[in-house]
């Protein structure tokens, strides 16, 4: 049984025009200790899916529909004080600005203690030892030193340590990893991808990691959903989508991505932009701005073609079938 | 941190010096004193020997510096309603202001910031128009009006208060309500503001994705980062709140500083003002110091920069 299972979330937020989704019906699922890249542009719905996994979708935005199985229990039925058991627990979040997720008032040390004293069962003293056993474990140094110190005092890549630290000190199953290594240097991105890698296989858990950058995707992920306009437009294993990616906005995301070894005049791009909620053609979201459209594309939204068994795009022509 | 104290405890002299400089100025602009402290019949002679005794005859300069000195020693000149040492009179009367303003301070800030927290966690909604409502109205009250009002209702019609004076507790009341209604609806709408402005902020959401529930969000994660505007304000506010005190003293016959002050002007009894003002300012400092110190208590990035 899958760890997590998302069926045709739908996340609205109120606008002038009405309620406009910022996610449409995304289905997904991940496995227990799998790594799910979840990636997309800006303004693709990745980080309020991410949010709506948490149930912390800002108001006035709202789920409106679908359901997210956790560990067999739908979490949208959940009451409040139920879900508040989770977070933190058996799922954490982590953010892409360091700085601004850890709270300026209190120190390293007082944060990372401080999902296990809310979730009980640990004296103070416990949770002291605990917190300075992950503080050293995600990689900081001195971190007896380090614990009385505040967020302010530390470096972009400590801060995300202690994030990290602050969001595993519970052993979730699940981490949504909200671009964590977007804001930092590339080299600290390598350690912090490594250092999360690491922790994954030691303490068995999921992650989802939300990024638009397909390096980190190569680097970490066994599974990659491409997410479009608030849909999931493609899930493949990674290897399967560098290789022979299906739909077209997966192989123009890849096309863009600078090769190393290669000359070229000019890195290609995807034409125009994701269409803005509310704005979103009726067919393909992505037809506007597909090489391949035609006028198949702009009568209905596409259905889920699979491929194989790990391979499915929501594409009428899926770039592998015709050649 | 022992840094941060040292800089703040430096401005204090500089501070009080300049209050000094005023007192004299207002002191010499009053008129002559040998006109207010000799009756019309005196004799040239007398009037020679008291401005000679005054040390009137002198530069500005060297008046002012035996003005400091006199400061410097807590000697402001005898009272004239008095007879003896003014400040004595004035610090006689310190406890009851003090009392009357910590009570009124007390009450202002803690129905402020819950007010205020109230009313930014129920935006939009009906408890934040009523607050908010009722903070904006009461901004526009004046004190001296709402303190008559008070004592109209609760003392000559309803007779559960004494309408003036003091004694026990009940004395307390309505002198306390009347000045904390004077700083009451800044307080509602400052934190309002910096709750609102920090209840979006992303390490908020991480206390939810940790497990938080609403009161320890609000309570460890959201006022810690809110209160220090509040503080700033209640820094600025101290001297407003003085002197909302000398006219809720003199509405309800508080036998504080204010009401001594209000006497004394009246008087032309000019030794106890100058002794009152400095009092005054003197309690402004040191308030000013507090605030400074708690701001510093809640927010590292002030105590260690």
């Amino acid at each position: 049984m899958a760890l997590l299972e998302v069926e045709g979330l739908r996340t609205v937020f109120p606008s002038q025009e009405g309620e406009v989704s910022a996610v449409e019906g995304a289905s997904f699922s991940l496995s227990e200790g799998e790594v799910l890249g979840l990636v997309g542009e800006s303004g693709s719905g990745k980080s309020v899916t991410a949010f709506s996994l948490m149930r912390l979708v800002q108001a006035p935005g709202r789920i409106a529909a679908g359901s997210v199985r956790f560990e067999g229990r739908d979490l949208l039925s959940l009451d409040e004080r139920e879900m508040r058991k989770l977070r933190g627990r058996r799922m954490s979040m982590i953010f892409q600005e360091p700085l601004s997720s850890l709270n300026p008032v209190w120190t390293v040390g007082q944060q990372v203690m401080e999902p296990m004293l809310l979730h009980g069962g640990v004296t103070r003293r416990e949770a002291r030892e605990r917190a300075l056993a992950m503080l050293a474990r995600v990689g900081i140094a001195d971190a007896a030193r380090r614990f009385n110190d505040y967020p302010h005092q530390l470096s972009g890549g400590l801060r995300q340590r202690v994030m990290i630290a602050l969001a595993l000190v519970c052993e979730p199953k699940l981490l949504i990893a909200d671009e964590p290594t977007s804001a930092l240097d590339v080299t600290i991105q390598a350690q912090i991808l490594e250092l999360l890698r690491d922790l994954q296989r030691e303490l068995g858990m999921a992650i989802l990691m939300i990024t638009h950058d397909l390096g980190v995707v190569a680097e970490i992920a066994d599974r990659v959903n491409v997410m479009y306009a608030g849909r999931i437009v493609e899930s493949a294993p990674v290897e399967t989508l560098f290789r022979a990616p299906a739909h077209p906005y997966s192989a123009g995301l890849l096309q863009s991505v600078p090769d190393m070894g290669e000359e070229r005049e000019r890195l290609p791009t995807i034409r125009g932009i994701v269409p803005r909620p509310g704005e979103m053609p009726p067919g393909c979201a992505f037809a506007p701005r597909c090489p391949y459209a035609d006028a198949a594309c702009t009568v209905a939204p596409p259905p889920v073609h699979t491929l194989t068994d790990d391979h499915a795009a929501a594409c009428v022509r899926p770039l592998g079938a015709h050649g | 941190m022992i840094r941060h104290i040292l800089s703040r405890l430096l401005t204090v002299p500089i501070t009080l010096l300049l209050v000094a400089l005023v007192a004299f100025v207002i002191l010499r602009l009053t008129g002559d004193p040998v006109e207010i402290y000799l009756d019309i019949n005196a004799t040239e002679e007398q009037r020679q020997l008291l401005t000679a005794k005054l040390h009137l005859d002198e530069p500005v300069l060297v008046q002012f510096g035996l003005f400091l000195g006199e400061v410097l020693r807590g000697d402001f000149g005898e009272s004239l309603q008095f007879g003896g040492p003014a400040m004595p009179v004035v610090l006689e009367r310190l406890g009851a202001t003090l009392q009357l303003v910590a009570a009124a301070l007390t009450l202002a800030v803690v129905l402020g910031v819950i007010g205020g927290i109230v009313a930014a966690l129920r935006k939009d909604r009906f408890a934040d128009f009523a607050i908010s409502g009722l903070a904006v109205a009461g901004q526009s009250m004046p004190s001296f009006w709402l303190g008559i009002l008070l004592i109209q209702l609760f003392a000559l019609h309803l007779k559960w208060l004494p309408t003036s004076g003091t004694g026990g507790l009940e004395h307390l009341v309505l002198p306390t309500v009347t000045l904390a209604t004077f700083l009451l609806p800044n307080f509602i709408l400052i934190t309002r503001t910096a709750v609102l402005e920090t209840i979006n902020e992303l390490y908020v959401t991480t206390a939810r994705a940790k497990g938080a529930g609403e009161a320890v969000v609000v309570l460890r994660h959201v006022l810690p980062n809110a209160i220090n505007p509040v503080l700033s304000f209640l820094g600025l506010q101290t001297g407003r709140l003085m002197g909302g005190s000398i006219i809720t003293e003199a509405i309800f016959a508080w036998p504080g500083v204010g009401s001594l002050m209000v006497k004394s002007i009246f008087q032309r009894d000019v030794p106890i003002v100058i002794a009152a003002i400095f009092v005054v300012a003197v309690a402004i400092v040191i308030a000013n110091l507090i605030v400074d110190l708690l701001q510093s208590a809640v927010d590292p990035r002030i105590r260690l920069d």
